[in-house]
């Protein structure tokens, strides 16, 4: 399984589906003293609904379980050679953004069905949202579990260029990057460490606690209150149409449609007559009962034929 | 074979054709009862068998014969079933047999051939047969002959095939048949006194032997002669013939048939009267003096009745023509139960079966009208036979047919006397056999009135004999033990076994309700040599089986002091285990009292070996046997109160409810509490580890439990809303109860998960004892919620396949968890072995890794079933047989065509249970790759029959799951039926089959870095919480369970994992998930580390083609990742 990268990475395609492959090594370590490269793919970034930062940020598709903003930042500054603080932003998928809007690009090109849904529950995403209404974090550093693509968003266009290109570079076989290298201390550190405070994070303060739900419930009875003030009015003005429209709440609410079935189908089961008023319907009923024993002989038969086909179904033990 | 299928079609369209037109008029009730034979025409062999198509009943008889036997058996499945079934077992007389038939002819001109003999005494006639051939005459053994005896051979009078080959009744074994052929000796040989003192058994042997030289001398080609004796009886040596070895064993393996040449009598050899069971016909030895001999004189009385006999069960078959078919299934199911007509398989087998039903036809009910109506159906008789069975009890009401005049002595054995031949039926029989003969009837019959079971599988094909699994309890006394006193080892054996059976059924008293001595089985012998008892001298073993209620007992009262007999018999039993107690009540009685607790023993075993020290000299370590408690010793916590075996449970169990009570009794809550759920293994006794008080041993688990609260409508209408709502009120309770004293420390706990829905807040809670409990609050209008938001009623923000998801989670969590819990806890004090069992499961689950993969409710399930259902065995009294049994259940289900139904209360009606078998075969047919659900197992509870089986196990998990069980099933009957069974063996897992192994750290170093300072720690737990040093809540934390978690989550998908989660998880297996492993185009949405594979031609850039394109899973990468993830957790990974 140990390979090593630079002799192999010769007839490795350099391009995947237009994606640049950036080979990443990974060092032997103490448990697993096998040395491995890791493939990250990348491109610029290019979503359906462009965003002003598109055209200098660059799509990375499989980052590491372990990435952080800060091991992005360092591969692509110190390993490949970009001036510091060229990169403005790492966004990985599945997390929030720290600029507005753009929560949709990052996941753009996985997620583009669901991006209906999303829009309807603005509302309720906006009270997390809001600041000091979410709970504590349990986890001191989060891993990538949801998704392995990442949006890097550069200063301008000229540093994304450059990193696009030394990658490039890389591939006619310059010293491949180390990951995590020089990392040491910066990040919260895994391993037993990792699920030892997240034991204790578990147990988050109280008055923290308090205070989040506090205001999530606040943030929460406020918006009810404005919905119901809402409703309450477009049931008495008209609409630029003219109509009034129906919403919840009303004294007298409309009946919800499956209740309105439900209410029909048990009013149709009534209006049925006797089932064994006529002779027919007693000689109809007997033979549906032979057809249905036939077709339950048939079907055991069909039954034992295919205990037959098994072994040990027909012979003791 | 292939000729038959057609035929047998074509048969059944006729029949059903008539079957409309017979039915149409009459009523309804035979249409629908299962067992008229009207429905569907037993197609048997080819001969004779259309008889009982022709069915020549009256339709009044065949309703009458409907009426008391229309159960609820699935009628024409079963039919089939039976039918498919009797066909694969009938020998195929005219082809496969002409052979045998052909060698039968032989015999019989062979034996014509031989010479006559003159009369001669004894030992001359002796000298003579000895100088002309190397035979050594099978003469009765430790029995002398006396001088006057003559002994002669004459002309046989008939030589004729008799017994099932005869009948066409035969049923094939492992593809076998035996075939009798009787030669009658006239009648001239014998003396009109020879029935006395062994002398006709002197010149049958002599007989047997000039047939046996005549056979040898002839030369018949390809038969090999041996000796053996007839149903184990060593009156009754027999000419067993087999086709020849010739040195080519496959030959002989491949035989379907022997032939045995028994010696029968005329009828009127000796007159009826001298041979009653009431008579005694040894009068020479002392010891007998002028008792009885029923065993001798019966074993003469069927020599002389064969012809009667013959005739009697043929008159049976023109009478009745379901009477072979009857007598066909009586063989097997007798068969499956390890009985037989020999003495060592308890004297009933086929035969005795075929007597019994033919007697019982004529005669036995009311005024000597029969029991059983000529025009039943074959397995109508086969019912009603099992019914007579279990509830005539042959020894306290002996039956006695066509005999007026005979008057019976009481006897210890079953008795069913038939007149006509002048012998009991059952005389091989012993009282302990015919017991077991009951109970198998009984147990069989309770399984034809469960609707539930599969009650083919129970009768006919399931092998119930195995004795580790069919007694709790078992043990062997070794032989030389037994024969002190008399030197002949042979004729110790049925004397000892009775002794045997006396001394323990009266030490055991009702702790046992069977106690079965095994009666060792004889061999065939050469024709050159004595005969001898098989070679297996190890000795006999004794199998019991137990009353859970009383086997645990501690103290045994015996008689009063007043009564002066009955105490000196009962300290002459005990010797001085015997005390003179004074109990509560005033009484002063013999007692004796049995302390396990010291001991490795159970207190079963305790009495045993006290028995068998005092009465047959046998010290502790010279029995062997598999201790029914030998697997208890495996249990932590177990061995120390074996009396109690929800003893462990009791700390937590107090503990929970104190904590009820403090929590009831808070103030200040905005709502009533309107129920507080168990809802933890630990709480329904169930979990392998009891939760004890200080320091743990284990990894240790919270307890968990529901609470709710009455029912309001200020409860937010939104999922999240809610969520935020019950944090507020695990706040306001840990601020109420924090006050409390029967809590040490209390906190608030949060599970934050990136699928909203899943976020769950606890209050964990610590007594005072060191238990600490988890407490989530139970709101039922979520569900409803949930599914409004399913239907997009509501909005939600989540995925529906996630709401799909979290739906099934609440159901789980807050509806069956609780309602299994109280399941559980009900049948686990009903059941006191249950507990234990399901404790036991769980080990052998863990200690072959699968704890990520079955669930712990499905395991208890699995462990009820053997309660419940215990078929085709009674419930079981101890650990062992229920262990067993239950691994033997998993081993045989055969999940991907069988669903699983448990009813715990008997509360399922008919459709009820129809539903559910639709609900399966929807759900076989929805996804019939069974990715989503591979085990279905349905209750009372759980009509659904997925809440513990919905994508776990996995159907490679739940094939691996039985192929385990099936491997521990093979080993114990590797082990001399488990006998020499290593119980420990069971429990080793195998890591030959595993791609990749993860060695963790094992040592506890984050731990003891806060318990070093134990008074800081006491101090600390009362402080504010949230400080490193020393955390009341750090016994729950584990970090390399978090890490199992963690890695299931990351590479799940990728890797199965395994591990024992029962101890601390120091090893993790995986296996790579075939699925993605292959290559596969590449894409932006891989869940794995991916690489791209090497192109076959440097396409160099821009152009790439499709195979260019191709990734794979990067498994160095994948495995450097989970060693970076596990960092210092991880000693080492090894792969294959």
């Amino acid at each position: 399984m140990a390979q090593d990268p630079s002799p192999s990475q010769h007839y490795l395609p350099c391009e995947v589906s237009g994606y640049r492959i950036l080979p990443i090594s990974l060092p032997p370590l103490p448990s697993y003293p096998v040395s491995a490269t890791h493939y990250l793919y990348l491109r610029p970034h290019a979503p359906k609904l462009p965003t002003p930062a598109a055209a200098r940020s660059l799509f990375l598709v499989n980052v590491p379980f372990d990435s952080t903003e800060l091991h992005i930042k360092r591969l692509f500054s110190v390993q490949l050679g970009l001036p510091s603080g060229r990169i403005e932003e790492v966004q990985f998928e599945g997390t929030k953004t720290r600029t507005e809007g753009s929560e949709n690009a990052v996941a753009d090109s996985t997620r583009q069905k669901k991006g209906k849904k999303r829009k309807r529950s603005h509302e309720h995403a906006d009270i997390e949202d809001l600041d000091g209404t979410a709970l504590p974090a349990t986890w001191d550093r989060e891993l990538r579990t949801d998704g392995r693509t990442a949006v890097v968003v550069f200063v301008d266009r000229p540093s994304m260029e450059a990193v696009y290109k030394a990658v490039k570079k890389l591939e006619k076989g310059a010293s491949i990057p180390v990951w995590g290298e020089g990392m040491d201390g910066k990040a919260p550190s895994l391993g037993s460490a990792r699920y030892l405070e997240h034991s204790k994070l578990q147990y988050p303060s109280r008055d923290q606690v308090f205070e989040a739900v506090n205001a999530y419930m606040t943030e929460f009875a406020a918006r009810e209150a404005a919905q119901v003030r809402l409703q309450a009015r477009q049931r008495q003005v008209p609409d630029e149409d003219g109509f009034i429209t129906v919403t919840k709440g009303g004294r007298t609410g409309p009946a919800r449609q499956d209740v309105a079935q439900e209410l029909a189908l048990k009013q149709k089961q009534k209006q049925k007559g006797l089932e064994d008023f006529y002779r027919f319907q007693t000689r109809e009923k007997k033979k549906a009962k032979a057809v249905e024993l036939m077709k339950k002989f048939e079907g055991d038969k069909e039954k034992v034929q295919k205990m037959r086909e098994r072994r040990g179904m027909f012979r003791p033990e | 074979m292939d000729t038959q299928p057609v035929k047998r079609r074509r048969l059944n369209h006729v029949s059903l054709g008539n079957d409309h037109q017979g039915t149409s008029t009459s009523s309804s009730a035979i249409t629908t009862t299962p067992n008229s034979d009207s429905k569907e025409p037993l197609p048997m062999n080819r001969n004779g068998n259309l008889a009982e198509h022709k069915s020549n009943l009256s339709r009044s008889s065949r309703y009458k014969a409907t009426t008391p036997l229309d159960g609820s058996v699935p009628a024409d499945l079963f039919k089939l079933q039976l039918d498919e079934l009797l066909g694969r077992l009938t020998p195929k007389y005219e082809t496969k047999m002409a052979k045998a038939d052909g060698a039968i002819h032989q015999l019989r001109t062979t034996i014509e051939a031989i010479p006559d003999q003159r009369a001669l005494s004894a030992s001359e006639a002796q000298k003579v047969f000895e100088k002309s051939s190397n035979i050594c005459i099978p003469f009765p053994r430790s029995v002398t002959l006396g001088s006057k005896v003559s002994l002669a051979y004459a002309k046989p009078t008939s030589i004729s095939v008799v017994g099932s080959y005869a009948r066409r009744t035969s049923v094939l074994r492992e593809g076998k048949v035996t075939i009798d052929l009787a030669v009658t000796m006239p009648s001239s040989l014998f003396h009109a006194k020879d029935y006395r003192d062994h002398r006709y058994f002197h010149k049958r042997a002599y007989y047997l032997a000039c047939i046996a030289a005549g056979i040898q001398k002839a030369q018949v080609p390809a038969l090999d002669i041996s000796f053996a004796y007839q149903d184990d009886n060593l009156l009754q040596p027999v000419i067993i013939a087999q086709p020849r070895l010739d040195g080519n064993p496959k030959i002989h393996s491949h035989s379907s048939w022997k032939i045995r040449i028994l010696l029968v009598a005329g009828d009127d050899t000796f007159p009826l009267e001298k041979t009653l069971p009431t008579k005694s016909c040894i009068k020479d030895t002392a010891a007998e003096g002028d008792s009885p001999t029923p065993r001798y004189n019966a074993t003469l009385r069927s020599e002389c009745s064969s012809s009667s006999c013959l005739k009697e069960l043929h008159r049976a078959t023109v009478r009745s023509s379901a009477f072979q078919n009857a007598c066909m299934l009586g063989a097997i199911w007798l068969r499956q139960r390890g009985l037989g007509s020999s003495l060592s398989a308890g004297g009933f087998g086929q035969f005795e079966w075929a007597a019994l039903i033919s007697i019982l036809m004529r005669d036995g009910g009311r005024a000597g009208r029969p029991i059983l109506p000529t025009g039943y159906s074959s397995y109508q008789l086969f019912k009603a036979t099992l019914q007579f069975l279990s509830s005539t009890d042959l020894i306290s009401s002996p039956m006695v047919i066509q005999s007026p005049n005979f008057k019976l002595t009481h006897t210890k054995n079953p008795m069913l006397f038939d007149g006509s031949r002048g012998m009991n039926v059952l005389y091989k029989m012993s009282s302990w056999s015919y017991q077991l003969l009951q109970t198998e009837a009984r147990n069989s019959l309770k399984a034809l009135n469960d609707p539930l079971a599969d009650h083919f599988r129970i009768l006919f094909i399931n092998k119930v004999e195995e004795p580790l699994k069919r007694f709790d309890h078992n043990f062997r006394i070794p032989f030389d033990k037994l024969a002190t006193e008399n030197s002949t080892f042979d004729d110790v054996i049925p004397n000892v076994a009775e002794i045997l059976h006396e001394k323990f059924s009266y030490g055991l008293a009702n702790r046992a309700t069977l106690v079965y001595p095994q009666i060792p089985s004889t061999s065939i012998w050469p024709i050159d040599s004595r005969a001898s008892y098989s070679d297996d001298r190890t000795g006999t073993s004794i199998g019991l089986l137990l009353d859970p209620e009383h086997c645990l007992r501690t103290v045994d009262r015996g008689p009063s002091i007043e009564d002066k007999m009955a105490a000196a018999a009962f300290r002459k039993f005990w010797g001085d285990k015997a005390e003179l107690r004074r109990f509560k009540d005033g009484t002063i009685m013999e007692s004796l009292i049995w302390d396990a607790s010291n001991s490795q023993q159970s207190i079963i075993g305790l009495i045993i070996n006290h028995i068998l020290s005092r009465h047959f000299g046998v010290l502790d370590q010279e029995s062997s046997g598999a201790d029914g408690e030998v697997l208890a010793r495996l249990l932590p916590q177990y061995g120390l109160s074996q009396s109690d075996v929800l003893g462990p449970f009791s700390a937590v169990k107090g503990s929970f409810e104190s904590l009820c009570k403090s929590i009831r009794a808070m103030e200040g809550l905005p709502l009533q509490i309107r129920q507080i759920f168990a809802a933890s293994p630990e709480l329904r006794y169930a979990s392998l580890y009891a939760p004890v008080a200080g320091k743990q041993t284990h990894p240790a688990k919270a307890v968990e439990c529901l609470i709710q609260f009455e029912g309001s409508t200020r409860w937010p209408d939104d999922l999240f809303a809610v969520q935020r709502t019950k944090i507020a009120f695990l706040l306001k309770i840990a601020d109420a109860i924090g006050k409390s004293d029967s809590i040490s420390a209390v906190r608030l706990r949060l599970e934050k998960s990136k699928r909203k829905l899943f976020e769950q807040s606890y209050l964990d809670l610590k007594t005072p004892d060191g238990i600490i409990f988890r407490l989530q609050i139970y709101h039922e209008h979520e569900l409803s919620m949930l599914e409004k938001a399913l239907n997009g009623r509501i909005p939600c923000p989540s995925p529906k396949e996630e709401i799909a998801l979290a739906i099934a989670a609440h159901k789980r969590n807050f509806i069956h968890r609780p309602a299994h819990t109280q399941a559980v806890t009900a049948l686990s004090t009903r059941f006191p072995i249950l507990s234990p069992t399901i404790r036991l499961l769980k080990k052998w689950r863990d200690s072959h890794l699968l704890s990520p993969h079955l669930a712990d409710e499905l395991l208890e399930l699995l462990a009820i079933r053997t309660f419940i259902h215990p078929y085709p065995w009674p419930t079981p009294g101890s650990l062992l047989s229920a262990f067993l049994r239950t691994l033997h259940f998993i081993a045989g289900w055969d999940w991907p065509s069988e669903p699983l139904i448990l009813d715990f209360n008997a509360e399922f009606t008919a459709p009820e249970i129809q539903s559910i078998r639709i609900r399966f075969d929807a759900w076989r047919k929805l996804d019939p790759g069974m990715n989503r659900v591979a085990m279905f197992v349905a209750s009372g509870l759980d009509r659904e029959g997925i809440a513990w089986t919905d994508r776990r196990p996995a159907k490679m998990i739940a094939s691996r799951f039985t192929n385990l069980a099936r491997a521990a099933c093979e080993l114990v009957k590797q082990n001399d039926g488990g006998l020499a069974l290593k119980p420990d063996a069971l429990f080793v897992p195998s890591l030959l089959e595993y791609d990749i192994i993860i060695y963790l750290k094992p040592s506890q170093d984050h731990l003891k870095k806060t318990s070093s300072f134990k008074n800081l720690q006491v101090e600390e737990e009362e402080a504010a919480a949230g400080r490193r040093g020393a955390d009341p809540f750090d016994a729950i934390c584990d970090p390399r369970r978090l890490f199992v978690d963690e890695l299931q989550e990351l590479y799940g998908e990728d890797i199965v994992f395994f591990y024992n989660e029962s101890a601390a998880i120091t090893l993790i297996a995986g296996l790579w998930n075939p699925q993605t492993e292959g290559p596969r185009k590449w894409k932006v949405g891989l869940h794995y580390s991916s690489m791209p594979l090497a192109a076959t031609e440097d396409g160099g850039d821009g152009a790439a083609e499709e195979d260019e394109e191709q990734v794979t899973i990067n498994k160095a990468a994948v495995l450097h990742d989970i060693a970076r993830l596990g960092g210092d957790l991880i000693v080492k990974i090894d792969q294959k």
